[in-house]
């Protein structure tokens, strides 16, 4: 028996898998993904099941208990804020609105990342040029000014933050694509593909694109972290929604940092909150990273 | 097949070459690295034609030029007496169900996220050949050809061993039902044991299905194996061109020569009485090679006149045996003999080689 009979007949043995099967195979056994899961799964639900979960309604006011003068207690486990709004109950509403704003904006910044570093990486040249001079120029802007800067101009409230917030994070979205694509471009199986004759956008969807966005994914997730932080820090800079009744976590935080002495707590929940959040999406952001890469391939 | 004696393949005069590209904002043109200037080179149908020479001479730029994966600069290619030197992608589409390549990193050849039957059926699906439903048994029969289980096609490439991917590599180039194969090292990537059966395999599959071979090289054993003619490259041009056989047993251009006398021989007592000719020096740039015979300021045989102001041409010195070299004679008859050198420096600044894009 020949040594390629040998082999087929091992292979034979076992199940073919895909890149993706075997990535999820990867993330299954990495312990900080889990950890991330977890956290990020329980934001989604607590965000998705907000009005089953709150137990008050978080607009509702009542002076008679606002602020300091009742502390945690079982019927307000986080306490009242100072305008004796049910804490607990913000908090959860609050999820809805930053995980509505940092998908919204995440998908405004990677859908048009994703065009400009595909036209930029594929065509190359002086489009190239061009495209990546203007994202050098958003990049040299902190980020968290560009989106004050937009949110200046568009004027404060929920669908501006997101623009804005989504706007910061273009840049990073068009590079990483277009560096990625840069390096799939060579590839041999990309002159096999245009050696059987296979149009060039069937070349770019087909062959380039899926194996040029497992670092996109990752910084997706990633992305979804760094959005929530901006969202917060916008809101807590008074750029947030300006319905000062919204449950934002960012506006909560500035809300209670006065009362930072007598009700620390007030402040420290909405903050807790944001980083359970973010250390969620960094988690998995990791866990991707490492699951995706297909130097590991194979292995485990 | 219409076979009315003119050759599958012509190249006349073939330059393809790669500018140098500096400056921020606007690209200024600074040079050109020459990878390839000036190949000629015919190849007959149902022949095997070797390419051979060291790494970054050029020859696997002659072979994806000829697939036109590459803009030719200037030159002809002439495939089956139709000029397709500067055919549009559109009207090249047809010509590419006969022409294929075969690659020599089989890892990087084949696309990770697909399964093999869809890179094995993706030639068949794309030139419109086979409909959803006779996809299937289309792959499954060619994976057999290529000796891999007809039900490999639902799995991905990396669950394969290199000399199993080269196969899958070759499934696909068949599919189209091609005349001529570009073989890009196929084998050079792989061990040794496996070596020989892709070399095989090839072998069985040009008599079964009439294919015309480029085979593109740099170990010299396995060439000569499968090759009908051989072709030696140096720095963009073609040195020599010559029968297999005699070039292994009358090689012409000092350049072959020292080539060959570098071979080991697994024979130690030939091996301590034979003599090395080692070239002394690197490759020069190809962005700015040296002046009328390329080989000069590397050649043992290097004479005073002629070697450095004047291009030798290719010549006919037996038959089907040319060599581009002035002294071939003398250096044959054992007039000349070789001497050591210095290598000459005179190496040109470092260049940035920027890749073309597309075409």
């Amino acid at each position: 028996m020949s040594v390629a009979e040998l082999e087929a007949r091992e292979i034979a043995l076992e199940r073919p898998s895909g890149l993706w099967h075997d990535a999820w195979h990867r993330l299954k056994r990495n312990p900080g993904a889990i950890v991330g899961f977890v956290l990020v799964l329980s934001f989604v639900l607590v965000a998705v099941f907000a009005p089953v979960l709150a137990p008050y309604d978080p607009r509702r006011q009542g002076l008679e208990g606002a602020l300091g003068s009742s502390g945690p207690s079982l019927d307000h486990p986080f306490g009242l804020d100072q305008l004796g709004r049910d804490q607990l109950s913000r908090i959860i509403f609050g999820a809805r609105f930053s995980l509505l704003i940092g998908i919204v904006s995440v998908a405004v910044g990677l859908s048009v990342g994703l065009v400009l570093g595909s036209i930029a990486g594929y065509i190359g040249g002086f489009v190239d040029t061009v495209i990546m001079r203007l994202m050098d120029v958003m990049l040299s802007i902190p980020g968290l000014l560009l989106a004050i800067g937009i949110v200046a101009m568009l004027g404060p409230g929920l669908t501006q933050i997101m623009v804005a917030v989504g706007a910061t994070q273009i840049p990073i979205f068009a590079r990483l694509l277009r560096g990625s694509i840069l390096a799939q471009r060579e590839n041999d199986f990309v002159l096999a593909a245009r050696a059987v004759g296979v149009p060039r956008r069937t070349i770019l969807a087909s062959h380039i694109l899926p194996n040029a966005i497992s670092p996109v994914i990752v910084q997706g997730t990633l992305a979804l972290a760094t959005a929530i932080i901006d969202v917060a820090g916008l809101g807590f800079l008074g750029l947030g929604p300006q319905d000062p009744s919204t449950p934002e976590w960012g506006t909560m935080l500035t809300d209670t940092t006065r009362y930072l002495q007598t009700a620390p707590y007030l402040a420290l929940i909405p903050g807790a909150a944001i980083v359970m959040s973010v250390l969620g999406f960094n988690l998995i952001g990791d866990g991707l990273r490492e699951a995706l890469d297909p130097k590991l391939r194979g292995r485990g | 097949m219409s076979t009315n004696g003119r050759p599958l393949l012509e190249l006349d005069a073939l330059k393809v070459y790669f500018p140098i590209k500096s400056g921020l904002v606007l690209d200024r043109h600074v040079g050109d690295i020459k990878a390839v200037d000036g190949v000629s080179l015919t190849i007959e149908r149902g022949e095997t034609l070797g390419l051979v020479g060291e790494s970054g001479c050029g020859k696997s730029t002659v072979g994806r030029a000829i697939l036109r994966l590459y803009e030719p600069t200037d030159g002809r290619i002439v495939f089956d007496g139709r000029d397709i030197t500067h055919l549009r992608e559109r009207e090249l589409r047809p010509l590419r169900r006969r022409m294929q390549m075969i690659f020599q990193d089989p890892f990087a050849s084949l696309n990770p996220r697909h399964s093999v039957g869809r890179i094995v059926g993706e030639p068949l699906r794309v030139h419109g050949l086979a409909s959803r439903r006779t996809v299937g048994p289309r792959v499954r029969e060619l994976l057999e050809i290529v000796g891999l289980p007809s039900d490999a096609g639902s799995r991905y490439p990396h669950e394969f061993s290199g000399g199993q991917r080269q196969r899958i590599g070759l499934a696909r180039s068949l599919a189209l039902n091609p005349d001529f194969i570009v073989a890009d090292e196929p084998v050079s990537a792989l061990d040794v044991s496996i070596q020989a059966q892709i070399v095989n395999l090839l072998e069985r599959l040009q008599r079964e299905f009439e294919l015309t071979y480029l085979f593109i090289a740099h170990d010299l054993a396995v060439v000569r194996h499968i090759s009908d003619r051989i072709a030696v490259m140096y720095l963009g041009s073609i040195v020599e061109v010559s029968p297999a056989d005699d070039l292994y047993t009358t090689p012409l251009h000092p350049y072959t020569i020292s080539l060959l006398s570098a071979i080991p021989i697994p024979d130690p007592a030939v091996e301590r009485q034979r003599e090395t000719i080692l070239l002394a020096g690197d490759l020069p740039s190809p962005a700015n090679p040296p002046k009328a015979c390329r080989f000069h300021t590397r050649c043992p045989y290097v004479q005073p006149t002629r070697c450095r102001d004047e291009t030798p041409p290719l010549r006919e010195l037996l038959p089907g045996h040319t060599v581009a070299c002035h002294w071939a004679e003398d250096i044959r008859a054992g007039k000349i003999q070789p001497h050591e050198r210095e290598a000459e420096l005179g190496a040109p600044p470092p260049v940035t080689v920027e890749i073309p894009p597309p075409v």
